[in-house]
């Protein structure tokens, strides 16, 4: 009885295998052939199509045989399609048109009403790439449409077309609880320009906590001065995410002016928003900033000190002169942040080139070289001493090293 | 005399009767598992029909990634490793090399081709480690550093690479893995879409062995000529495809594979880093982070993603891939015993009452009960006792079972990814899908069983892993290639 039964269940399992391996092959040989015929298709038409795209005029027909059907059309549109991306101006014109003419957009806008939320999605997202007018009411109607991924494809497809329909329904959408749908939400919107930057700064009161956040961040990506005073007044908002995006947002905008709403936000007493502000001031570039960052190398928190040091750096002349003075604080953060600075720029390098010079300059290096010295800061200082290209500047180097080797047990 | 025989003949056929039960219910959960991950991988093949990478990439939102690479006497790899990475297709990341004490010339190599200088790095210590000898940077490449430390094991490695990253999320990697080019977009995008509770990813690991590599990057994807290799080509598709993505979905992972994960730094440092005293450190923090989430009750994901991909080199010889195996199964074993308050336990859901249990009884176990069963085999023919018929109907059972997981796992690759695109590689994929169930899964489980003699012994050998490094070579553009950048140009 055992063994029919395992008779069976081998003949079972059997029958399961071989289905699997002749499906395996099967699948295979299907989609080599059909992978097979539109290769020789796409190499039948690609030749007529990329004359089509760059010539100036002339209709799809003077350039591939019309009327074209089935799968040959099929390819049509994928070539068609595949070009949206790294062509613009006229000839994305040309491909619109060349869409329209295919019947490829009226038939995309009819899966808009598919039932299933995965070809509206896959129709928003080709209609999006086509770029066609005609799409533009279409697509407003499904940014209501109960599934998120459809509502987000057809904001983005108007967002391609131009059509500022769009900008409402996707600032609202700033409010979904996933991060991934924000940050395409934020894309979409960046794109769109001025239209985007009044209506978000328009509805602002209305957002909420995270969806301000994100606005804060368009409207740093959209660049425009016109905004600067907007978030410049939520440097002084309630939540700390709010005043930290802002801060990086004005950094992002780059207008001087700024300034010293961000050396306030210096103040803040939530870290991440002096992070954000020193790193702002870093791009803002105004030498000014400079005492602010210098007090910032001794905050309690490094990712502070660092952007500070970074910023520092980004200011140029002024910046370097203050990590130098830096070198004589009694802070030790402050002192090690400014030395890491230095080597990561490359300058400690320099300072290290000029020692064995003869003028004021290599008694600046040497003054900068043994007080990093002295801090015990000297694992680069030493592989210089064995690896500088001149000896004179090994000696001398070998000579700074060991006579800070005392202080530095004691101070570093 | 006869009372033992017959003591003998009772407890073989209990044991033959409890083999039967034992492989039933273990080819249920791998048919659950198959049927599981076919449906997730089907979902997730349409869920990314879009690539919309390029936004996470150029999103100021995405967060940024320290990518780990651990690095003991790895100088065969190290620089086509981290040059690969450097390559990767993503907005903000640095790349931090730990040299673990390595011997060779890892350290000189990497230092020598990145322009690397010494800098005196100033960074927490959150987790105690091994001393670090120095911090290199370099002016050319200022998202990459190393750090130079004594030899202190892998996970010390990494912890030392904890402390040195800057951002919130860090991506560890092995020194001879090469990453594909969107794989750190691919697997931050669980922590995008669920910013909140995702605290660790794994991605894919496929075999190297048999591509073509060029400057760091697979180039051309084929299986390696060498038999052995192959049918770890295959266990690896079985492994990932249906046994990680099915325990992804039952939010039950417990092992994210140290050649490609990425992890939230906060949640890691809260559990003290990586330990330092298993033999795989991958799965013991991931059960780790799965113990401490459920014992602080706070909501999180552990998620597997089968679309990022990190090639590895695998075990070209034999007694190679026996210290691989081996050191596996001697960490789970370790990590199943320090963990053994889990098993059964109602407070970690699905967790602890099946995946925990399944891999106790089934993975851990499992060998064990096979290799016993062969004997069993033996004795009862000793006995007198075997049914030659019975018996071989039931070897049948089990081998063509075995077949049918090995193609099932090739019918999800042949499904989403396809990456062997050749019909001979198919054909080969097949074929051993077929012959691994004549000697090759027999030798692992012998491996694993030895496994348990090390374990009890408290043997921590790591065992030697010899490079070959990556085969290069030139490729040819294609001419269409050269037509549409022309015509791209004159736009």
């Amino acid at each position: 009885m055992n063994e029919k039964i395992l008779l069976i269940v081998v003949g079972a399992v059997g029958l399961v295998v071989i289905s699997l391996t002749f499906s395996i092959l099967l699948m295979k040989s299907w989609r080599q052939g059909r992978i097979t015929r539109q290769r020789r298709k796409r190499r039948a038409i690609e030749p007529g199509l990329l004359r089509y795209l760059g010539s100036r005029e002339g209709a799809l027909e003077r350039f591939i045989p019309m009327p074209v059907e089935g799968s040959l059309r099929a390819a049509v549109v994928e070539l068609l399609l595949e070009h949206t991306s790294i062509l613009k101006g006229e000839a994305m014109e040309r491909i619109t048109s060349a869409l329209e003419q295919l019947g490829m957009v009226r038939e995309e806008i009819g899966r808009l009403r598919s039932g299933s939320a995965w070809r509206r999605a896959a129709a928003a997202e080709r209609l999006g790439l086509a770029r066609s007018p005609l799409a533009v009411e279409p697509l407003a109607k499904r940014l209501e449409d109960p599934d998120e991924e459809v509502r987000l494809r057809a904001g983005r497809a108007l967002g391609q077309i131009r059509g500022t329909l769009a900008v409402r329904p996707l600032i609202a959408a700033l409010s979904e609880p996933s991060r991934w749908s924000t940050m395409r939400v934020a894309e979409i919107l960046s794109n769109m320009g001025s239209e985007a930057e009044e209506e978000l700064i328009r509805s602002y009161p209305d957002l909420a906590p995270k969806a301000r956040v994100a606005a804060l961040d368009i409207l740093g990506r959209l660049r425009r001065p016109g905004s600067a005073s907007f978030i410049e007044q939520r440097l002084r908002d309630e939540d700390p995410d709010v005043r930290a995006r802002a801060a990086h947002a004005l950094g992002q905008i780059g207008d001087p002016t700024a300034y010293r709403s961000l050396l306030e936000a210096m103040q803040d007493p939530e870290w991440p928003v002096r992070a954000m502000a020193a790193k702002a001031l870093g791009r803002l570039r105004v030498p000014d900033s400079a005492p602010a960052l210098a007090l910032r190398l001794r905050d309690r928190q490094w990712w502070v000190r660092s952007n500070s040091a970074q910023a520092l750096i980004e200011l140029g002349e002024t910046g370097t002169r203050t990590l130098l003075d830096v070198l004589d604080s009694p802070d030790i953060y402050a002192r090690h942040q400014a030395v890491l600075m230095l080597q990561q720029t490359g300058l400690v390098d320099r300072y290290v080139d000029q020692l064995c010079r003869a003028d004021e300059e290599a008694t600046l290096a040497r003054r900068v070289v043994s007080r990093i010295a002295e801090m015990g800061r000297v694992d680069r200082l030493e592989e210089l001493s064995r690896v500088h290209r001149f000896e004179s500047v090994r000696e001398t180097l070998a000579g700074i090293l060991r006579k800070a080797a005392p202080a530095s047990g004691a101070r570093a | 005399m006869q009372g033992l025989k017959l003591l003998l003949t009772d407890l073989v056929i209990d044991f033959n009767y409890f083999v039967l039960f034992y492989f039933l219910v273990l080819n249920t959960i791998y048919l659950l598992l198959f049927l599981v991950s076919l449906r997730e991988i089907w979902y997730f093949v349409r869920r990314t029909f879009f690539s919309d990478y390029q936004q996470i990439m150029q999103s100021e939102m995405t967060w940024p990634i320290s990518v780990l690479v651990p690095a003991h006497n790895e100088e065969k790899t190290i620089v086509q490793t981290v040059r690969s990475l450097q390559m990767v297709n993503f907005g903000e990341f640095e790349v931090i090399v730990v040299n673990d004490g390595s011997t060779d010339g890892t350290l000189e190599r990497v230092v020598e081709a990145f322009e690397m200088r010494r800098i005196d790095h100033v960074y927490r210590r959150s987790i105690p480690t091994a001393p670090v000898r120095g911090t290199y940077a370099s002016l050319e490449h200022p998202n990459l550093l190393i750090v130079d430390k004594e030899k202190g094991g892998k996970s010390d490695a990494l912890n030392a690479g904890i402390n040195v990253s800057r951002f919130p999320l860090f991506c560890s990697v092995d020194a001879d893995s090469i990453i594909e080019d969107n794989a750190l977009l691919r697997v931050v995008k669980p922590f995008m879409e669920h910013p909140e509770e995702t605290v660790a990813v794994g991605g894919i690991v496929r075999i190297v062995n048999g591509c073509e590599v060029r400057e760091g990057r697979v180039n051309k994807v084929a299986l390696p000529r060498s038999g052995l290799a192959v049918f770890q080509v295959v266990e690896y598709l079985r492994a990932f495809l249906t046994g990680r993505v099915g325990w992804s979905v039952l939010r039950s992972l417990l092992i994210i594979s140290g050649a490609f994960g990425l992890y939230r730094r906060r949640e890691v440092i809260e559990i003290g880093g990586y330990e330092r005293s298993t033999d795989t450190e991958d799965l013991e923090l991931v059960v780790r982070l799965h113990e401490h989430m459920r014992r602080k009750r706070r909501p999180y994901r552990i998620v597997f993603v089968p679309d990022p991909v990190c090639w590895t080199e695998a075990p070209a010889t034999l007694k190679v891939l026996q210290r691989q195996r081996n050191r596996w199964h001697r960490g789970l074993l370790q990590s199943l015993w320090r963990h053994k308050t889990m098993l059964f336990n109602p407070r970690y859901g699905i967790l602890g009452l099946v995946a925990m249990p399944y891999f106790f009884l089934f993975e851990m176990l499992g060998p064990f009960v096979e290799v016993v069963g062969y004997a069993a085999v033996l004795l009862s023919w000793f006995l007198g006792i075997l049914n030659p018929g019975f018996f071989l109907l039931f070897l049948a059972v089990a081998i063509l079972y075995g077949v049918f997981l090995s193609l099932a796992a090739i019918l999800l690759e042949e499904i989403s990814f396809r990456r062997y695109s050749s019909w001979e590689d198919l054909f080969r994929l097949l074929l051993f899908g077929v012959l691994e169930n004549f000697g090759y899964r027999q030798m692992l489980a012998l491996f694993k069983v030895r496994s348990f003699y090390d374990f009890l012994r408290g043997s921590r050998k790591w065992g030697k892993m010899d490079r070959t490094g990556f085969p290069e070579r030139k490729r040819k553009e294609p001419v269409i290639e050269r037509e549409r950048a022309r015509v791209v140009e004159e736009k």
